[in-house]
């Protein structure tokens, strides 16, 4: 089935010059450390903690309502430190998902109410289904699909996910528009 | 996520099962649909999934196609991670000193980030050192008898193949120079030596080479049940689940202090085969992180695609619009035409069930590689040909016109143009054009018969031109190879009839009220 026109109210939302749209009602922590390289959309209640470290997004991903986008740390003899986050091309996170991810991939869906463990690592083309629990320094490989609690392998994406990760990405970005009123 | 998954439009493959685009190959060189039933599917590499480590088949198959560094927990079955931790230790006073000095030394053991088992509850020493290897290994009580078991049936496969191959020389006309490989024992010792083999005597006589094996005796002694069986209460805590036991099958533990690390078990990267001409249609690339395909033949590419565009509320008895966006994937444009299962002469619709079989032979054919050597020739059993059973509950009318589609061109999304001026269209059937993607408007008429929130079912053909031969934009003038392929759709049409709706055809509540008693 085709996206439906998702409308949003336009004086909620930031349009960037590079096309990103950002809520007025996310809380967007460090604003200096964050890079949307363009046509991302952060939707509101969306938390991204760049006062942690450094979060990179690429072109068209989807930070949906209620994530929380957070850098992963780990645990020194001395202390804490904490690790950038990079976030490949056309992503999408589900709402209510808490990524604590290190590395995620490009053509990556990640479903709702998903929590990513610290330090995983999300290959490119992969699926973690809704519901999922992803334990700490979890690895997901290419054209896999994780789901359950802890998330293990469920099943297997087709080759052409590529194109289906960036078709969905790109019509969402363009079925996302101002509501007339 | 359905956006992905496309469940709502199935497409019949050429073997007859109905699948997703998404998931159909095409092979180019058969020019049919295929799908990952009809199509044989080999490993090309294995890589273990946390480490990403590609290892060689022979390594794999040494180690039973298990990673010898990453382990899984034997609990929950999430990968182990190695964990630090400093103990202090306090030496003796040495050479008078009045006070023990203190080292602090780190140690290393496996933990489980998600149900926090560690490797100390199996009672494994912890490491020195971070390295993941050398953990230690359980040792299963019967190997040296599985492994004379498996020495003892490879002779005889080995054996039984001499004596077939025998069997072929002696039927078969001896030319060319095989039949000296076969009388120098060459077959034989290269086959020895794949099964991995001593080499045996040049002799024929090998009946005393065969390993003496014990043979197993069964036993009417069982083990009586521990006395406190009875008394004791289960504490069900400390025993393992099914899953935990089938995890470690050759120990198959009772208790949780009992559970071992698994080593975890290997993925593996394929490459499909069309099983009919024997072409490749699928090739990754050889890294496991690699997404990129050195061939790459999958419908999704060929294929034009079919998507519901909204969700629609039929009506009983009256029609209905549907809207279907279509896209063509190629890279030469396409033109499509749309005609219903009774016009094409090899479908017929028997009352509802299209019970469709294509005209083949319905007995399992082969085919063999033939230019590889004799000993690695492989046969490929064709998928026998399934009946589509798709039942419909609707009609469909389908539009009467040829549309042409352009072809596919990534810079047409940034190009605001409207297309539609460039094409003579009916604006009743063609509702919106841009770039290589049209909405077609279809009328819809579920059955008379359909139940309440019934999804409605309905299928159609779709014919479409496909270039044969891969051609320039210069010479698409020439239209050199195009032929005319007939696809079959079938939709799902999810939200059907409104109960409003079937309340106000007539015998409806009589229908639903007689159900309800014979239920």
């Amino acid at each position: 089935m085709e996206l439906q026109d998702m409308y949003y109210n336009k004086s909620e939302y930031v349009e960037t010059a590079s096309g990103n749209k950002v809520s007025r009602q996310t809380v967007l922590c460090g604003s200096q450390n964050i890079i949307l390289v363009g046509k991302v959309i952060v939707q509101s209640d969306a938390i991204v903690r760049a006062d942690l470290a450094n979060v990179r997004t690429g072109r068209y991903c989807i930070i949906s309502k209620n994530s929380v986008i957070r850098p992963p740390y780990k645990k020194f003899s001395h202390g804490v430190a904490f690790f950038p986050m990079r976030i490949g091309d056309h992503v999408f996170i589900g709402e209510n998902s808490v990524v604590n991810a290190a590395d995620i991939g490009s053509y990556v869906y990640i479903g709702k109410n998903v929590v990513i463990g610290r330090r995983c690592i999300l290959k490119d083309c992969s699926m973690i289904d809704d519901n999922t629990i992803l334990p700490p320094e979890t690895v997901v490989p290419s054209f896999t699909k994780y789901g359950g609690s802890p998330g293990l392998c469920i099943g297997e994406l087709p080759e052409c996910t590529q194109e289906l990760m960036t078709d969905y990405t790109r019509s969402y970005y363009q079925h996302f528009i101002p509501s007339r009123n | 996520m359905a956006h992905l998954s496309q469940q709502d439009v199935l497409i019949a493959c050429s073997c007859g099962s109905l699948r997703p685009l998404i998931k159909l190959y095409f092979c180019r060189h058969c020019i049919v649909l295929r799908c990952g039933y009809c199509v044989s599917q080999e490993v090309d590499s294995i890589y273990c999934s946390n480490c990403l480590e590609n290892l060689a088949s022979s390594e794999a198959k040494l180690k039973k196609n298990r990673c010898g560094a990453c382990f899984d927990c034997p609990c929950c079955f999430h990968t182990l991670t190695i964990r630090a931790t400093t103990i202090s230790r306090i030496n003796p006073p040495v050479d008078g000193s009045p006070t023990p000095s203190k080292t602090s030394v780190k140690n290393y053991y496996l933990s489980c980030f998600f149900c926090r088992w560690t490797s100390r509850d199996a009672k494994i020493p912890d490491k020195l050192t971070a390295t993941s290897s050398n953990w230690p290994e359980h040792e299963n009580t019967y190997t040296a008898r599985i492994s004379s078991l498996i020495e003892y049936f490879k002779i005889i496969t080995l054996r039984e193949r001499l004596e077939k191959e025998n069997r072929m020389f002696l039927h078969s006309s001896r030319r060319g120079y095989q039949h000296f490989s076969e009388k120098f024992g060459l077959t034989a010792m290269l086959a020895r030596k794949r099964a991995g083999l001593p080499p045996l005597s040049l002799g024929r006589d090998d009946t005393s080479t065969l390993p003496h094996i014990a043979p197993s005796i069964a036993s009417e002694h069982v083990e009586p049940l521990p006395d406190d069986v009875f008394t004791e209460a289960i504490d069900i805590v400390k025993l393992t689940s099914l899953p935990q036991r089938f995890g470690i099958p050759d120990l198959q533990p009772e208790l949780i202090s009992n559970l071992f690390p698994i080593h975890k078990q290997l993925f593996i990267k394929r490459s499909q085969r069309c099983r009919s001409c024997l072409h490749n249609i699928f090739k990754p690339e050889y890294g496991p992180a690699s997404i990129k395909f050195k061939l790459h033949l999958a419908a999704y590419y060929y294929v034009p695609e079919i998507r519901l565009m909204e969700k629609i509320k039929l009506k009983r008895r009256q029609y209905t619009h549907l809207m279907l966006k279509i896209s063509n994937p190629a890279q030469i444009s396409t033109q499509i035409q749309f005609l219903q299962f009774e016009d094409v002469t090899d479908i017929v619709q028997n009352n509802e069930v299209f019970n469709f079989e294509e005209k083949k032979d319905d007995s399992i054919d082969t085919k063999s590689i033939t230019n590889l050597a004799p000993i690695q020739k492989k046969t490929y059993p064709l998928e026998k040909s399934r009946r589509i059973t798709f039942k419909t509950n609707g009609k469909i009318n389908l539009p009467d016109v040829i549309i042409s589609l352009p072809a596919r061109d990534d810079t047409a999304e940034y190009d605001e143009a409207n297309d539609s001026d460039m094409y003579q269209d009916n604006p009743s059937v063609i509702v919106w054009r841009k770039g290589n993607k049209v909405i077609v408007k279809f009328s819809v008429i579920p059955n008379n018969d359909v139940e309440d929130n019934e999804d409605i079912k309905i299928g159609f053909i779709m014919r479409y031109s496909y270039h044969g031969k891969i051609i320039s934009p210069l010479e698409q003038k020439g239209n050199k190879d195009i032929r005319l392929l007939d696809i079959k759709i079938f939709i799902s049409i999810r939200v059907c009839i409104s109960p409003t709706e079937l309340l106000t055809s007539g015998n409806y509540q009589i229908r639903t009220y007689l159900g309800k008693l014979m239920s």
